[in-house]
């Protein structure tokens, strides 16, 4: 593809017109000039403009059509700017005729602070630039000519299950630098990134705040580097990169777009006004003629976005993987052979030393040495979590030995190809679950079952796209109705539901963990009033999992712990240690199997010993629909049940 | 999903203060220098400046890098500093393999002509042993120095290492 250049000329055209310096200013002229420019606008129902309303970030929400996102006091310049196009497009006017004020920064100036709004009047109107105050902006100037961008692309950093402000993927932009004048390296690009600012690191006050909307959220821009040693070393996340079909000069126009907001806020909402939905809005305020919010939801999550991106004709031009430490670990390990592999993991545990590689007879030639010691350097930085200027604390003797060795090895490191396209995060399916079920239990009574699940995605689902081993749910909630007692009633509502079942081989194992907070219904035991009574619980716990024939099955053992609480005497509150264990099998593309037991004596209330399992098997129907087979056996009670799931 | 919970933290007045060299006679407060330090216990990043916020304060837009114009030798020395400091783990791991993003990043930083990239990634990981000895990220950038002054290539290709 033919690199597109920054034209150096363009710019400095566009400042003649943006920030030009005219000398026939005359308040009382100007402001006559200015309601004729006003009433113009007005006629031509430029505030109408969807193109208007993109760069002011209006918004239709649930409170109303074209809302403003921004929630600085300050951004909009009319006083009800922030719900009225047609008063901030007459007040925006007004304000890049005003007088300069004397005590204020020139630089404060309208004409400085609205750089789009500014290019985007003198598309639609003829401005008689003579008539305008004279304002230099040599910030701003100064600023887009330190900041000159080839290419932007959308990164999108993958899902983390160690943090809950992490779990569903993280979405940024990053600035490409032109590559003339020797600037070539990728290193030194730069990111935008939407987050929130939070006054808190209270767990409980974080969560409730964040999804109020109680943090300022900013962009702030960051060299590139950070990202990568934050997420693909420190974090060990891969970056997904989509390159988006922008010109050099609608880059541009969105670093107006950014400086325009710069300081200013919005409310960062977890669930919806959150850096994914933002960066779109952001988007579109540069290319209108985008879509991309349409197909989101009232929640947004970062893949959804990237999805919509994917799928908007010809946005995106390509996409490409900048590798965590672990895909590098992992990719470079699987390129050694047998031998080869037990050598990395005896130096990692000191079992060989250094100096002895070469006498390995798996290691004879420099070639191979190379390729052992460039794995061994990505285990101990994997393990140690080396990133920025830290080294690590248990490995940094052996990593130094390992490093000089290398070095004296004087051979490149062998050429690795990252990119798995069957990963691609945007290929994953539909993050929202909607399912409908009918199953009996044994004692032949019917039911019904409605399945609604907002996020994200199950282990018996297609995991293309996802991250593999990895079920992460968000309010999963199960409506069961029997019609022969005519009840309907919440059999299942899951706050948060997560198993990670990592298939990391030994040498860097992971353990596996579950955590479970919900309540369910229990058809049994209840008082005699009622036919079914709720269970709320917590279940957390961890395990080892081990895989075989290419992590096609995968056994897992856990210990677990739950603790419930139930107004029922029978059931009362509880604590139940457990032990989880179960098979996952991945007998192909479309067909999952997942068998599970759990063997637990509940203490509090009636102490009890039970053993109950459920099982599923999948099969998925394109990445949208799929057919699952259940049974369970729980409170003594067995049920077999047969849905379809349809993902949106 | 997001990076809510990025703390910042001052860390870098060590660089400065433990490194007093001739070659940078500026205070703290210069161009906004800072150290940018993964945190290697936790999944949070502290990237600290001595600007105090994050990174640039909303794009550098008021943040006190309007005394260094691009040119000077000072503002230099800070993006290489910076640069050091944050990727200093990657940069020992490219220098010993000889080859690596970070290496093209350096060289760039140091103001190498591109063109002598693959020389002066031998040379580095020629020179790993002596470079890699020093202690801390500031003067494995002055080791990095002194080795490219050695050779009369990079004396003449790299505007950057003689500061």
């Amino acid at each position: 593809m033919q690199e597109p250049v920054f034209n150096l000329k363009f710019l400095n055209m566009a400042w003649v017109t943006t920030c030009a310096i005219f000398f026939l200013y005359s308040p009382l002229r100007a402001s006559s000039y200015a309601e004729g420019l006003i009433d113009q606008a007005v006629r031509n129902n430029l505030h109408k403009k969807a193109s208007w309303k993109k760069i002011l970030y209006y918004s239709n929400t649930w409170f109303g059509d074209d809302i403003g996102i921004i929630d600085s006091e300050t951004f909009y310049l009319a006083k009800d700017g922030k719900e009225n196009p047609k008063a901030e497009l007459s007040a925006t006017i007004a304000a890049f005729f005003s007088p300069i004020n004397p005590n204020k920064p020139i630089g404060h100036h309208p004409l400085c602070a609205y750089p789009a709004r500014f290019r985007w009047l003198g598309r639609h109107l003829t401005i008689d630039q003579s008539k305008l105050p004279e304002v230099p902006c040599t910030k701003l100037k100064k600023w887009i000519g330190n900041n000159r961008f080839a290419r932007l692309s959308l990164v999108f950093s993958s899902y983390y299950p160690d943090n809950p402000a992490s779990m569903f993927g993280h979405t940024f932009l990053r600035l490409h630098r032109s590559k003339k004048e020797g600037m070539s390296a990728d290193l030194l690009d730069q990111s935008i990134n939407f987050s929130a600012f939070p006054d808190t690191s209270n767990a409980i006050l974080y969560t409730l705040k964040g999804v109020l909307g109680q943090f300022p959220g900013k962009y702030q821009l960051t060299p590139y580097f950070m990202k990568v040693q934050e997420y693909n070393n420190a974090e060990r996340r891969d970056l997904w990169q989509y390159e988006l079909d922008f010109s050099p000069e609608e880059i541009e126009f969105l670093l107006f777009c950014l400086w325009e907001i710069g300081s200013h806020h919005v409310d960062y909402f977890y669930f919806d006004d959150n850096c994914s939905a933002v960066i779109l809005t952001l988007l579109e305020a540069v290319k209108p003629q985008l879509n991309l919010k349409r197909s989101i939801k009232a929640w947004v999550i970062p893949a959804d976005t990237l999805r919509a991106v994917a799928n908007s004709p010809g946005l995106v031009r390509s996409i490409s993987i900048e590798p965590s430490v672990l895909t590098k670990f992992l990719v470079r390990y699987n390129d050694l052979s047998r031998k080869q592999r037990a050598v990395v993991d005896q130096l990692f545990s000191k079992k060989i030393k250094v100096s002895q590689l070469s006498k390995q007879p798996s290691a004879a030639s420099a070639a191979d040495q190379t390729r052992i010691l460039d794995t061994l350097l990505e285990l101990i930085d994997f393990d140690d979590r080396v990133a920025g200027s830290s080294l690590g604390e248990k490995h940094t003797s052996l990593r130094q030995e390992v490093l000089i060795s290398r070095s004296k090895l004087k051979l490149k490191p062998k050429q690795i190809n990252y990119n798995s396209p069957s990963k691609q995060p945007h290929l994953g399916h539909e993050s929202s679950q909607i399912g409908l079920g009918v199953g009996s239990y044994e004692t032949s009574d019917e039911f019904l079952d409605l399945v609604w699940r907002p996020a994200l995605h199950e282990l018996l689902a297609l995991d293309e796209g996802y991250s593999e081993n990895l079920e992460i749910g968000f309010f999963h909630t199960n409506l069961r109705y029997q019609p022969e007692q005519k009840t309907l009633y919440l059999k299942e509502y899951s706050l948060i539901r997560i198993w990670s079942l990592p298939t990391t081989p030994w040498v860097i194992k992971q353990p596996a963990w579950t955590l479970d907070i919900g309540m369910e219904s229990v058809e049994k035991n209840c008082s005699h009033a009622q036919s079914v009574c709720q269970r709320y619980f917590i279940n957390t716990g961890t395990g080892y999992t081990e895989d075989f024939f290419s992590k096609s099955i995968v056994l897992y053992l856990l210990l677990a712990g739950e603790i419930g609480y139930s107004k029922e005497e029978q059931l009362g509150s509880y604590l139940s240690p457990k032990l989880i264990y179960g098979a996952w099998v991945k007998a192909s593309k479309a067909w999952k199997v997942l068998v599970q037991a759990k063997l637990f004596k509940r203490y509090g209330g009636v102490v009890t010993l039970d053993h109950q399992y459920d099982g599923g098997i999948n099969y998925s129907i394109g990445s949208r629909n799929e057919i699952r087979l259940k049974l369970k056996r729980t409170d003594h009670r067995r049920e077999l049940s047969l849905g379809v799931n349809h993902y949106f | 999903m997001l990076r809510i919970l990025t703390v910042v933290a001052a860390l870098s007045l060590a660089i400065v203060s433990g490194q007093a060299s001739a070659k940078r006679n500026y205070g703290v407060a210069g161009c906004g220098l800072g150290s940018l330090i993964i945190d290697p216990g936790g999944s949070q990043t502290s990237a600290a400046t001595t600007n105090g916020t994050a990174y640039n304060q909303y794009f550098g837009i008021t943040s006190g890098t309007s005394n260094c114009t691009p040119t000077s030798d000072m503002a230099v020395i800070v993006e290489q500093e910076k640069f050091v400091v944050a990727n200093l783990g990657t940069l020992s791991k490219d220098m010993a393999r000889g080859q690596g993003e970070s290496l093209s990043a350096l060289s760039e930083t140091l103001g190498c002509s591109s063109s002598v990239l693959p020389q002066f990634s031998s040379h580095l990981q020629n020179g790993y042993g002596e470079i890699f000895t020093a202690p801390g990220a500031i003067a494995v950038l002055d080791a990095t120095k002194a080795q490219l002054m050695k050779d009369e290539l990079f004396r003449t290709n790299c505007k950057h290492i003689n500061i």
